[in-house]
This record gives C-alpha cells, sequence and structure tokens, in this order.
C-alpha cells in the first residue's frame, strides 16, 4: 500500500511526532510505502503534494485540531483516527487498513 | 562579563538520582534543587518547578514505558537546558499507559526564545522515544559521556 497520513496533536510537539514515527515504523515493517506530513507547533513538516495525494491508497488523518490545506484532500480515500490510539497500536491499525482495502 | 542568549543546548545527567519523594509535585521540586546547582544561572528551583508545571497541568508529560517529558520555559534561563533523569524510586505521572515513571527528560528553554528552540528539541527527541531500542539505550546508558554522545547523535538524525 502506498499510504500518507498527516498528524496534528493538541499542542503539536510530542504526540504528533511520536504518531508520526509510530506509523512509519509499523508500515515500513509490513512493506508498505509511507509518507507522513506533521502540523505542529513548528508548523507544516514534509508537506504532501497533491500529486502525492493523488498517487495514494489511504490517507490517515491522526488529528485532534483542524488542519491546514485540507483541500488537498478532498478525492482521496480517508480514515481518521485518534493520535493517542495510533501510537499504541500502529501495528494493528495498519494491518486492519490492509484488510478493509482488500475486501 | 554578561552572559548572552545562546542556543546552545546544556545537557545536564543525574544517572541515577536519589530521590526521596514517589509523588511528582515533590519529585519535581527535588530534582529542581538539583538542576538549580548545576545551572551557570541563578535561578530559584521554584522558577524551574512552576514553569514545568505549568505544561503539566495541560496534560501529563508521561507518555509511557517509563519515561517523561516535562518542560517550560524560565525566566532568566540563558539557554536551553536538557536533563535526563533516571530516578531510584519510580514515581507515579499520570502516564499515558498508567505505568510508574523512573526516566525523566526534562527540557527547560529561555522565555524569550522558548517558541521555536525548545519546540525543536522536544519534536525531535519525542520522535525518536517511540523506538524501542532508544528507549533501551535510555534507560541502560551508565556513563554520562556515553549518554551525551547518544543524545547528541539523537539530534543529528533529525525527525
Amino acid at each position: 500500500m502506498n499510504i500518507l497520513a498527516v498528524t496534528a496533536c493538541a499542542t503539536g510537539v510530542a504526540h504528533t511526532f511520536m504518531a508520526k514515527r509510530a506509523l512509519e515504523d509499523a508500515a515500513k515493517k509490513q512493506g508498505h510505502q509511507i509518507k507522513v506530513e506533521t502540523q505542529g507547533a513548528t508548523g507544516i513538516e514534509n508537506e504532501l503534494t497533491q500529486a502525492e495525494v493523488d498517487a495514494a491508497d489511504i490517507l490517515i488523518l491522526a488529528v485532534e485540531v483542524g488542519i491546514a490545506k485540507k483541500e488537498r484532500f478532498e478525492n482521496v480515500k480517508k480514515v481518521e483516527m485518534p493520535i493517542g490510539t495510533v501510537i499504541k497500536n500502529a501495528d494493528s491499525l495498519i494491518r486492519k487498513i490492509e484488510e478493509k482495502l482488500n475486501t | 562579563m554578561s552572559p548572552q542568549m545562546n542556543d546552545e543546548l546544556a545537557i545536564h545527567l543525574s544517572l541515577p538520582f536519589d530521590n526521596q519523594h514517589k509523588e511528582k509535585v515533590a519529585v519535581l521540586e527535588e530534582v529542581a534543587e538539583w538542576l538549580s546547582d548545576q545551572l551557570e544561572e541563578t535561578i530559584a528551583p521554584s522558577l524551574i518547578v512552576s514553569g514545568i508545571k505549568e505544561r503539566e497541568a495541560v496534560g501529563s508529560t508521561g507518555f509511557g514505558d517509563g519515561f517523561a517529558i516535562p518542560h517550560g520555559q524560565v525566566p532568566k534561563l540563558m539557554h536551553p537546558v536538557l536533563a535526563i533523569i533516571r530516578l531510584e524510586q519510580p514515581v507515579n505521572w499520570e502516564a499515558m499507559d498508567d505505568e510508574k515513571v523512573d526516566h525523566l527528560l526534562i527540557i527547560l528553554v529561555p522565555v524569550d526564545k522558548a517558541n521555536q528552540t525548545h519546540l525543536e528539541l522536544l519534536s525531535t527527541l519525542a520522535y525518536h522515544l517511540i523506538d524501542q531500542d532508544t528507549k533501551h539505550r535510555l534507560k541502560t546508558i551508565k556513563e554520562p559521556i556515553e549518554m551525551r554522545g547518544f543524545i547528541k547523535s539523537l539530534f543529528e538524525r533529525g525527525r
């Protein structure tokens, strides 16, 4: 799978980046491509381009706050999940997404 | 010679720290006393504690596996500080996994530069704290020199 994600926690510092890492590790372990954009207190990092969004199989939104530049995501398949859950259960979440996409 | 505010990170280590208390605020006070002694600047421990408490009030900085990342702005501080404290006695920190905390990674920043510096440091640190191997090393490295080198390598790896 070609996975994209945006992480954005309330204070925009710790959990935002922990979720990024958790998703990256889980996706790579399961053999998927992944790119994670963070929207946090340091601004937008690793920004997803429209081309990347258009080529993605799924976009994971692990956000607690409103996100910037949402227009990019109008036409991509999305799934929202709480950032805390992502940090704790990234492995099983990625697995579940794959199951759903394959049925 | 008047000290210049700068971006250079000062790293202070207490491996281990023999805490007498096991309750969050009391431990913070103990650690702040020690940290105040380490700093070049003359800063009352209470300023360190209140800086940290302000952020803890928003939500516990304990994120699991025995780690917490208390952080805050401290008046009169001239440069960012990272303190790694390995507590002899685990403390209830109301952490995400409900487990006790025995490793504090404390970040203090000057008030004026608070916005960018500590955010970038915290973000990078947090990013690496998901990694099991990193957590293991932070819990087991005994030599201060080795710990300093390890921390530097984490910051160099970026996020």
